[in-house]
This record gives structure tokens, sequence and C-alpha cells, in this order.
């Protein structure tokens, strides 16, 4: 026996004994509570997970839902109205005609060119048409 | 009821299988570290009833939190790391008791265990291993619950302690003589 062991003798020795007594019965009693509180842990754990698949699931599920329309929403914003087309054709062929053409347009002044323009594009689309 | 183990080679073999999650290799942790535990556990509240809730407690932290438990080097085993669990929980203990009640009403109230928790009327021998115990400085206090009561070697009681194996040696020359005088009056 080293000075650093239990002692073998008197009341000090009986206590440090006196811890060993039990410890299978408390073993057993305390695993019970161990063994409830790993099985609610996991059970947690598994209401955790499937709460985060349900959350997933529906994000997925609202996007495929809400992504076609915006796309639609900003390709319908993306492209120019059949108005904006339209003035920027009429822009187009004012510029081609130029000041000479615009005289000799129907109506004879300036004011007129617009509308000779807006006649010839409307014309030319409904050729196309 | 037995509980349901397997053998596992070593500590980082077990610590290993606790950490992926197998119950049975849970159940092997708490088998062989159980029986130290409480016993340090017991020697430092002196009440069986409250030692196995602390025992508990600790365990129930320790098999939550292996998941995060790094082997860092030689010198930090997994028994250090459990027993700082275990050494908190007792601190908590002790917490709680003082902001519920005062220390006369806090042995009174130990001294009352029921039975169920102590069939074996070693209550007093525990009591008094306890209170001796409390008239140790700190240090030699925790070597000799860590070396004669939880049965460490002195190497691992250095270890938890994060203190040189010699100065544990010292420790607990001075602390069992303390104890054995305190308890022998």
């Amino acid at each position: 026996m080293t000075d650093t062991d239990r002692p073998r003798r008197g009341r000090a020795a009986e206590a440090f004994r006196a811890l060993d007594t039990g410890t299978e019965l408390a073993k057993r009693r305390v695993w019970h509570r161990v063994e409830l509180s790993i099985a609610e842990d996991r059970l947690r754990r598994r209401r955790r997970l499937r709460w985060m698949a349900g959350i997933a699931a529906s994000a997925v599920a609202a996007l495929t839902l809400v992504l076609p329309s915006a796309l639609g929403a900003a390709q319908t914003w993306a492209e120019p109205s059949a108005q904006e087309q339209q003035r920027v054709a009429v822009d187009a062929v004012m510029e081609m005609l130029g000041g000479q053409q615009a005289h000799n347009a129907p109506g004879g002044d300036a004011a007129g060119a617009g509308d000779f323009a807006s006649y010839l594009v409307t014309e030319a689309n409904t050729g196309a048409n | 009821m037995a509980i349901a183990t397997e053998v596992f080679g070593d500590e980082r073999e077990l610590v290993r299988a606790c950490q992926s999650g197998r119950e049975i290799a849970l159940a092997s942790f708490y088998e062989r570290f159980f029986p130290p535990v409480y016993r340090y556990v017991l020697a430092s509240v002196g009440s069986r009833e409250d030692a196995e809730d602390i025992t508990a407690e600790a365990f129930i932290k320790a098999l939550r939190g292996i998941g995060g438990f790094r082997f860092q080097d030689e010198s930090k085993p997994v028994t250090a790391w459990l027993f700082r669990i275990a050494r908190n929980e007792v601190v908590d203990h002790f917490r709680r008791a003082r902001r519920r009640l005062a220390p006369s009403s806090l042995s009174a109230q130990q001294n009352d265990a029921p039975g169920r928790y102590d069939p074996w009327d070693t209550r007093d021998l525990v009591m008094d291993l306890n209170r001796a115990l409390r008239t140790l400085p700190a240090a030699q206090r925790e070597a000799v619950r860590l070396r004669l009561a939880a049965g460490l070697s002195t190497r691992q009681t250095a270890e938890v302690m994060g203190k040189p194996e010699g100065t544990v040696r010292s420790l607990l020359h001075h602390g069992i003589k303390a104890a054995k005088a305190a308890m022998e009056r």
C-alpha cells in the first residue's frame, strides 16, 4: 500500500468502502433516466428534421408556383409594348423620310409628317400580318 | 434488468462508436464510467439521492455533448472531460442548494434522505466522510475524491485536475492524512 491508496483500517477505511456499496443498484436506477433522456433527444431530433423537411418542401412548392408567373411578369416588363414599338418605328420612318418627304406628305406640313409615318408603319404592319 | 452493452477495445473506439450515435455504445460508455463518477459525486455531496440526480444529469450532458468531444492529445482523455462535467454538476448543485436553503437545513435534509436510497445503512459513514473531506483545502479534497472515492489512478487524477503527477501525489499524501485524522476525531 502506498501513501496515495485508500486507508485499510479505521472509520475512514469503512467510509470509503461504503461508497462502493449500492453502486450497482444506483447504476440501474440512473440508467432509466439517462435512457429516457436519450430517447427523448432522438424523438426531438427526428421531429426537428421532419419540420425542416416540411419547410423545405413548402419552399420548393411555393417556388414552383410563383416562379413561372414571376418569370412571365418579368418578360412582359422587359418587352416594349405594341404602342412603344409603333412609336419607335414611326420615329425611324420619320428619320428616313427627312424634312423633304415630310413636306410632300398628305396634309403638306411638318405636323402631318408624323401622321404619314404612322400611316406607313401601320400599312407595313398590316401587310406583314 | 441488465444494461445491454458491447465490449470496445479502447476509449477511442468507444467514443467514436458513441459519436456515430450507436445506442449500445452509449450504454457501454455509461456502464464503463458510471461507478467512478457516481462514487466521486457521492463523496462530494454525501447523499445517495442527490448523487443519483447529479450523476444522471452529468451523463445526460456527457452523452448529448459527446459528438463534440475531440481527442486533442494523450493528456486530455475522455475521463478528464467526463469528470469535469461531473464536477460542474456538483458545483451547480451546491449553488442551487445555497440559493434554496440555509447550510444548516441543507445538512438536516441530507440526513433525512429516504431509506430506499441507502438500505445498507451507510448514510452516516458517507456523511462523515463528506464532512471530513470538506475540512481539507480544495485541491487536496479534489485529489482525494478522484483518487480514493472515484478510484482513478494517480495519473488520471492528474489529468482531470490539470496538475503534474508529482503535485497530485503530494496533495494525496497530505489529504489522506488529514481526512483520516478528521474521521477518527
